[in-house]
């Protein structure tokens, strides 16, 4: 029916505002930092590129569960504890 | 897809196109054209130039993105949205061909029948691509 939203539509909708209403905030520069750690040899430990690392401490990337997991397994905090999603 | 193997130097669709190329080059000049053959097989080298240098460990991921050489799951969203805009200007620039090549060109010209199985090819692609991902979730 003319006007009517379909759910993908509503779902590209919530997607759009919810990307620019919401945030990731991260601890990781900080235990990075705290471990002694460059981006390099991070980003080495975890199998990704620097710029990835950069990305996620910047804010710019939000991080796959997987890679997320990856990060509190090697500096054994929970996920919750590194990543915090917080509303602009 | 697009994953590097492990092993290679190289990432997998880099190895396509590179042997590809190569291969095309030893054909043309097992015929006898020799330019074709120079063209392919600088085309096929200058390729494997490309995929060695943004495969380097401190490459730029501007570099690895333009060069197939994707790295990690950043590079992977990141490829995929550059391949999304590059799809979206593909099916417009085909939908104005078609529209172009309807109006001015006789109906049964060379011209209208490639516009409209480019723009059915693109429609039809885009239809399987949206399932498979969908499917995928």
């Amino acid at each position: 029916m003319e006007g009517d939203y379909g759910v993908g539509q509503v779902d590209l909708t919530l997607f759009m505002v919810t990307s620019i209403l919401v945030t990731m905030k991260s601890e990781v520069c900080s235990l990075r930092t705290a471990a002694g750690l460059s981006q390099g040899a991070l980003a080495a430990a975890l199998g990704v590129s620097r710029q990835t690392i950069n990305a996620i401490e910047t804010g710019r990337y939000d991080p796959s569960l997987r890679l997320a997991a990856q990060l509190s397994r090697y500096f054994e905090q929970s996920i919750e504890e590194i990543f915090d999603v917080e509303e602009r | 897809m697009l994953k590097s193997v492990e092993r290679l130097p190289i990432s997998a669709i880099n190895l396509v196109l590179v042997s590809a190329f190569l291969l095309g080059a030893v054909i043309a000049g097992a015929l006898g054209r020799w330019s074709g053959a120079t063209y392919l097989g600088a085309l096929g080298l200058g390729g494997l130039a490309g995929a060695l240098y943004a495969h380097r460990s401190g490459s730029r991921d501007v570099t690895r993105l333009n060069a197939l050489e994707q790295r990690d799951e950043r590079d992977r969203t990141l490829a995929k949205s550059g391949f999304a805009v590059v799809g979206a200007v593909a099916l417009l620039m085909v939908l104005v061909q078609f529209i172009v090549a309807i109006t001015v060109a006789a109906i049964d010209s060379p011209f209208v029948w490639a516009a409209i199985t480019q723009l059915t090819i693109l429609c039809v692609v885009w239809g399987v691509a949206n399932s498979v991902v969908v499917r995928r979730g």
